[in-house]
């Protein structure tokens, strides 16, 4: 295991008993000898991926993605997609494009025939949804009509209208029930 | 009955900055101006409200750093100097501009709004604003929420689950050490939510929390009310939503009320503008020029020219910006009860400092908001979240969809280019800090110690504010440096722990520098 605290300038015969907080610069390890991968969701369309793998270099590092077909350890892949890379220890933004789907990582190599060998797995992460759900409790129903007028209110129509403006528009047909396209209220903090 | 609420819910919150080290340092200045400019001030407002017998609910959540940094006696007492500080200048700038008629009055309101400031600050409540808070909450007029322990951005850190729950425990714990209530609600640091994480708060004793519109707008099924009515989560925790139209008001650069031209620049300062011989005593210690707390100037309009601020007329503008908004409230609140069949809820959460310390404005407007609602209408209330639950305690159960209330609704602000580096370090070190505490369930003495101060480290090291800032691209040598000397610490702990040669005076040097949660507990960590 790599120490990961360092002296700035290195005095060989001082130990770690001698080292106080303030008489270092820590450094992080660049890797912590595991073989492992971690999937993190970034929004609706993003995932990032980190991963280390010891022991030696092996060729063909392949960053594997699958979309699942649920969330329990039984799902299925349905399909997957492959991302070369390089470095034993590293990170990848990954633009899946899909919210609402269910996504594990594996990291591994491509074999001389092709086959993939698998070294580390991550665990399943979920996209979220980017609209209105369809499925409606019946318990707690508003008609269609209704639902959207308060969707509206509720910022669902992005940042810019006020309620006196969506009176307005909701009187209009043409920009009516259109389930499942919203569009995201967005913040942009002031400070 | 009124035909609906609304929830005032503001955000306080500072990340844990405390550098006995140095007599004066930068970044702890946050906290003093913070106290200057936001935190007495609205403790002004709610004292005048309760004293003029007004009917009011306001919200607040204080994060358990902030409520820690409110209580230490070393940041008490700097911040006590630093108002000694202030009303010398505000003295010597009275003098300054004893010949000039736009600006020696402006002087003298803030010699006088410093001076005011102290006397709450040490006089009325001896130097520790939770106490404040705290007459507040018991009077019913407050309900104080809390957050994270450290603000830790939850979605990105919810590997493993001992980590989420640490942050939530911990808050809980300290929440109720210094204000004498268990908290009933959470402010999910940034909002940042992902399904699931309602269970710990469940565990954990906590009722509701707040979420971005589109976290309900997006939830499973399809939210009936929309944002006008809390959900309940599978676990039972409720969820509330932030109201868009309310929050743009006051947020928007654009056409938020604090961009008026009559109202305080920001970025004028006389720490900026003044002589440099002459202002340097009131600078930082390495004599580069900041902010001091005293603005001269007003809005005015886009360019660089700026007028001379005029106190009386932004006043008025802040009384008018109160009645323009609870006539919006009114007319929202009307029109959504010909829709829903129960009174609306309207939740407006905000960042508590904005009140005070960017739109200096922001407290007065408060002050005459909640003097307007309670006498001049009769269409709503304000109301708490738990007030609203205990009213109507049956609602929907939704399931939310992963958001915050970030740029883009999600999680790119704490997961970019810039900090995507420390996720692999953190959650290394939770791991670490898992595996630590399960193997030493009966730790005790020295053993003991290091292994709670390596929670602190830990939980320290985990604050969202770091990646903010290294996303916003200020002060960010200091955010990458705090995150690195927490792990750092962490490890140097783990390492003598691991080797059984804890040495005592390096613990005690990092205990007496990050003090942050005296009765941490490091079996929070423990698997159970």
């Amino acid at each position: 295991m790599r120490k990961s605290i360092k002296r700035k300038s290195q005095k060989k015969s001082e130990t770690t008993r001698n080292i106080t907080p303030d008489s270092v610069e820590f450094e992080l390890p660049p890797n912590y000898g595991d073989t492992q991968v971690t999937l993190l969701v970034k929004d609706p369309w993003w995932l990032y991926a980190y991963w280390e793998l010891s022991g030696s270099r092996v060729q063909k590092t392949v960053l594997r993605i699958y979309e699942l077909t649920g969330g329990t350890p039984e799902a299925e892949p349905l399909r997957f997609f492959d991302i070369q890379v390089q470095e034993t220890t590293g990170n990848w933004f990954i633009d899946v494009g899909l919210p609402d789907k269910f996504w594990r990582a594996e990291i591994g190599f491509i074999g001389d025939g092709g086959r993939f060998f698998v070294l580390a797995r991550s665990g399943v992460v979920k996209t979220p949804r980017f609209g209105v759900s369809e499925a409606v409790d019946p318990e707690w129903y508003f008609s269609d009509e209704i639902f959207w007028k308060i969707f509206r209110c509720s910022g669902g129509m992005g940042e810019s209208l006020s309620s006196h403006e969506v009176q307005r528009i909701v009187v209009q047909p043409e920009l009516g029930n259109r389930p499942g396209r919203a569009v995201l209220p967005r913040r942009k903090k002031a400070l | 009955m009124p035909k609906g609420y609304l929830s005032i819910v503001l955000h306080a919150h500072l990340p844990y900055i405390r550098h006995p080290e140095h007599t004066r340092f930068l970044e702890e200045e946050w906290f003093y101006e913070a106290v200057t400019e936001t935190y007495v001030p609205l403790i002004k407002v709610f004292t005048a409200l309760v004293k003029d017998g007004i009917d009011f609910r306001v919200t607040m959540s204080i994060t358990p750093t902030l409520l820690s940094m409110m209580r230490d006696p070393l940041l008490q007492s700097r911040c006590a100097s630093h108002l000694d500080r202030l009303i010398e200048l505000s003295k010597a700038e009275m003098a300054r501009t004893s010949g000039d008629v736009a600006f020696r009055e402006l002087a003298r309101m803030y010699h006088g709004f410093f001076v005011e400031a102290r006397e709450i600050f040490c006089g009325r409540y001896g130097k520790d604003l939770t106490q404040a808070f705290k007459e507040f909450q018991d009077s019913g007029k407050l309900e104080i929420m809390t957050c994270g322990a450290t603000h830790g951005y939850l979605p990105l850190l919810a590997l493993p689950r001992e980590a989420l729950r640490a942050q939530v425990r911990v808050a809980v714990e300290t929440h109720t050490r210094i204000l004498g209530r268990r908290p009933r609600g959470i402010w999910l640091p940034e909002c940042g939510y992902a399904p699931g994480l309602d269970e710990v708060l469940r565990e954990e004793g906590l009722r509701f929390f707040i979420l971005d519109s589109h976290g309900i707008l997006f939830g499973t099924p399809r939210p009936k009310y929309g944002v006008f009515a809390p959900v309940y989560c599978p676990s039972g925790v409720a969820a509330f939503a932030r109201d868009g139209e309310s929050s743009k008001s006051v947020w928007s650069a654009k056409e938020g009320y604090p961009g008026d031209s009559w109202y305080r620049e920001f970025y004028r300062d006389i720490g900026f503008d003044l002589e440099y011989d002459y202002i340097r005593p009131y600078l930082n210690g390495d004599g580069s020029r900041i902010g001091t707390g005293i603005k001269y100037y007003r809005v005015t309009g886009p360019g660089f020219h700026k007028e001379p601020y005029f106190p009386e007329r932004a006043g008025q503008k802040a009384d008018e910006h109160a009645g323009h908004f609870m006539f919006n409230r009114e007319r929202q609140i009307e029109y959504l009860s010909g829709l829903l069949d129960r009174p609306a809820l309207v939740v407006s959460p905000y960042d508590a400092e904005l009140f005070g310390h960017w739109w200096f404005e922001g407290p007065r407007w408060l002050d005459a908001l909640l003097r307007k609602i309670d006498r001049d209408q009769n269409t709503f209330k304000t109301i708490t979240p738990i007030e609203y639950l205990e009213k109507y305690p049956r609602n929907q159960t939704v399931t939310p969809s992963m958001s915050s209330w970030g740029y883009e609704g999600y999680s790119e602000v704490w997961l970019n280019q810039a900090n995507h580096w420390i996720y692999r370090h953190l959650h290394k070190a939770a791991e670490r800090m898992i595996e630590a505490a399960s193997a030493r369930p009966t730790a005790q003495g020295i053993g003991k110690r290091a292994l709670n101060q390596m929670a602190r480290e830990l939980l320290l090291a985990q604050a969202s504010d770091w990646a903010f800032i290294m996303k916003t691209g200020t002060h960010t040598a200091y955010a990458v440096r705090r995150t690195k000397e927490h792990l750092g610490r962490f490890d140097l702990l783990r390492s003598q722990i691991n080797k059984n040669s804890i040495d005592s005076r390096t613990l005690e040097s990092i205990e007496s520098r990050d003090n942050i949660f005296p009765d941490i507990d490091y079996k929070v960590y423990a698997s159970p």
